[in-house]
């Protein structure tokens, strides 16, 4: 049915528009790549399960951010209590405060290009090399044939560049 | 402290923390918010890194990369290509046996498996689910005294429901219309959506379709766009329903509806008239007509001039009784016989009282019986002259009345319509000899004493409301 058909474009349309702010929301709580994917999949699930109590016209990101935050917990809940890193307390936190500086870390992320671009060449592959497939700090570390103690404090130092620049080039356009 | 932060932060995003090292990195978050916002933001840029290894403008291997910053983000390509692809595997999935996933995990958005997403305009009467718009709701019971809501399940299927209308949520799938209209709208997500009916059970294969339950048995179903499978409840006959297509299921038949011959339901007199008989409306306002109330309490008969108040109060406070005395002119009705007759009164709310401190409430309508005693007067009327009147919040002259007829109140309901239509009524107006015949309006059920709530009824001076208004059928001139 159109209307049916329409409904779906609707939710491939928002869930497109979302997706990268999900993955990073989603990948901010639980911190490593394998497991977004996994509560990242659920959560699109989920959100197209519940889509029909979605209202149309309302805020998708916060809809969704929602659900994603439940199905974090979720996960949680399933793992083990001892291999969890982080209190419940703690997360929760997080959620809080990524949720209320939303608009700053969208507005970061966004700088990110121009921050990658001013990074020496060897610095950016180190990244890129990090953050591919199956980039663990061992598999880096042979590519460059460094130790992996010294990868370890090259890539330490290249993301606080990275995150210095960001906050620097905020900094300056908010001032513009 | 920022370089321990600093720290930390890389410790976390490499996944090479120790206990010690995670207890330190919760206190300083938990206490405080600079702390915290530096960690949200690294991992936000650990995040949106990994996020950027996908996206060929970011990540240019070349040195080329865009040295303008980019507003926004954009979706990669191939993760777009694989929520695309994601997609189109729920839909399928969805498609299939939405029920196999309606019982999974659930974060506290999915409890329930519907949603009341539109009851603008909407009085309920007492169900068992919410009925605040948004709310999400679950197995339960929603009776709409009036208005459209709108519900849309999990599924996609939306409802209509139109009040007066009582409806039962079964599951995900599944819902009973007891009584009222439904309008269904099922995508193709909600193929298989079953509404049961009294008399009929009507899967949706995808599509829209109107139901409306009468008399607690029969269902009209009529089909608008697609096709829907009713079955019939006795036989277990199915009927196949194509668009346009439109069936009577009652519990014993199942007949073609053609609905645009259907004609207004009247629930009161106005059943359709024979040759030779009319309808005649006589209402207090019309002629002769009258209509106060009096009160063991002289003086609180003048607490409203709009309303008629009655009120059956405990023994010991008799002073709060109050009944309502209605003289109707029966000029109209010379020479003519009622065939059936209504006498209707018009709640409102009066505010004086406590509605809880009064059950649900019996009133009786009694007629005056001694014609001597029509000529009360409207002003004035007391307590100790009011005709057929006797001591007690309840009770009248047995030897100057005869009881016409009951109705009742639901507990709280201090609005609607409420009628006497009986043999005995009319009974009593095709007796009189004199054209015109009082009435007395008591509560059987009394209140608990604590400031108990005291009913009205309009009266002929109430400015939007009708009066007590009596509707005949009538034979002969």
């Amino acid at each position: 049915m159109s209307d049916n058909a329409s409904r779906v474009d609707e939710f491939v349309r928002l869930l497109a528009q979302n997706q990268r702010r999900l993955f990073v929301y989603v990948h901010t709580l639980v911190m490593n790549h394998a497991d977004a994917e996994e509560v990242l999949q659920n959560t699109n699930l989920v959100l197209w399960r519940e889509f029909g109590t979605f209202e149309t016209g309302t805020n998708f990101a916060a809809w969704a951010c929602r659900v994603a935050f439940n199905q974090v917990m979720a996960w949680r809940k399933k793992r083990q209590r001892d291999r969890l890193q982080f209190s419940d307390d703690f997360l929760t936190a997080i959620a809080s405060e990524t949720h209320d500086a939303g608009d700053a870390l969208e507005e970061q992320t966004a700088a990110l290009a121009g921050c990658l671009a001013k990074l020496p060449t060897d610095q950016r592959e180190l990244i890129r090399l990090r953050y591919s497939e199956e980039g663990t700090i061992e598999a880096v570390a042979t590519r460059v044939k460094r130790t992996v103690e010294a990868t370890y404090r090259a890539l330490s130092r290249i993301r606080h560049t990275l995150h210095e620049c960001m906050t620097r080039t905020l900094a300056r356009e908010n001032r513009a | 402290m920022t370089d321990e932060l600093r720290t930390l932060c890389s410790a976390t995003v490499e996944g090479t923390l120790t206990p010690e090292q995670s207890r330190r990195l919760e206190e300083l978050v938990l206490a405080d918010p600079a702390a915290r916002r530096f960690v949200v933001e690294h991992l936000n840029l650990h995040a949106s890194l990994k996020w950027a290894t996908g996206d060929s403008t970011m990540m240019a291997r070349d040195g080329e990369a865009t040295s303008e910053p980019q507003p926004k983000a954009r979706p990669s390509k191939h993760r777009l290509v694989a929520s695309l692809g994601w997609v189109v595997a729920a839909c399928l999935l969805v498609g299939i046996g939405y029920g196999a996933y309606s019982g999974a995990d659930s974060p506290a958005e999915s409890r329930g498996f519907a949603k009341l997403t539109d009851a603008s305009g909407c009085k309920w009467e007492s169900g068992t689910l919410p009925t605040e718009p948004g709310a999400r709701l679950g197995v339960g019971r929603l009776r709409l005294a009036e208005g459209i809501a709108k519900l849309v399940f999990d599924n996609g299927a939306e409802l209509r429901l139109e009040g007066p209308a009582d409806l039962e949520l079964q599951d995900g799938n599944r819902c009973t219309l007891h009584a009222g209209r439904l309008v269904a709208r099922c995508p193709e997500s909600a193929r298989g959506f079953f509404v049961e009916t009294p008399s009929a059970s009507l899967k949706d294969l995808g599509t829209e379709f109107g139901v409306s339950v009468t008399d607690g048995k029969t269902s009209d179903v009529q089909v608008f766009e697609g096709r829907v499978d009713v079955t019939h409840g006795k036989t277990g006959r199915v009927e196949k329903l194509l668009t346009g297509r439109g069936m009577r299921f009652t519990p014993d038949s199942a007949t073609a509806l053609d609905p645009k011959s259907a004609g207004p339901r009247t629930a009161d007199v106005g059943t359709s008239l024979l040759p030779g008989q009319r309808l005649v409306t006589i209402s207090t306002a019309a002629g002769r007509g009258k209509d106060t109330y009096v009160a063991g309490k002289p003086n609180l008969v003048h607490s409203s001039d709009v309303l008629l108040l009655v009120k059956c109060a405990q023994p010991h406070n008799s002073e709060y009784n109050r009944k309502a005395y209605v003289g109707l002119d029966l000029t109209q009705l010379a020479g003519a016989k009622a065939q059936s007759a209504t006498l209707t009164f018009t709640q409102a709310p009066t505010g004086m009282g406590f509605a809880s401190e009064v059950p649900d409430s019996t009133f009786t309508v009694y007629g005056l019986t001694d014609e001597k005693l029509n000529d009360w007067k409207e002003t004035g009327l007391l307590w100790e002259n009011a005709p057929g009147n006797a001591s007690g919040g309840a009770r009248v002259n047995p030897t100057k009345t005869v009881k016409l007829g009951q109705f009742q109140v639901r507990q709280g309901v201090q609005v609607g319509v409420s009628s006497v239509s009986t043999p005995e009524l009319s009974e009593f107006l095709n007796t009189r000899k004199q054209p015109y015949a009082t009435f007395i309006l008591v509560r059987d059920t009394p209140g608990s004493g604590r400031n108990d709530y005291v009913h009205g009824f309009a009266s002929k001076d109430h400015p939007t409301l009708p009066p007590p208004t009596l509707k005949l059928v009538v034979e002969g001139k």
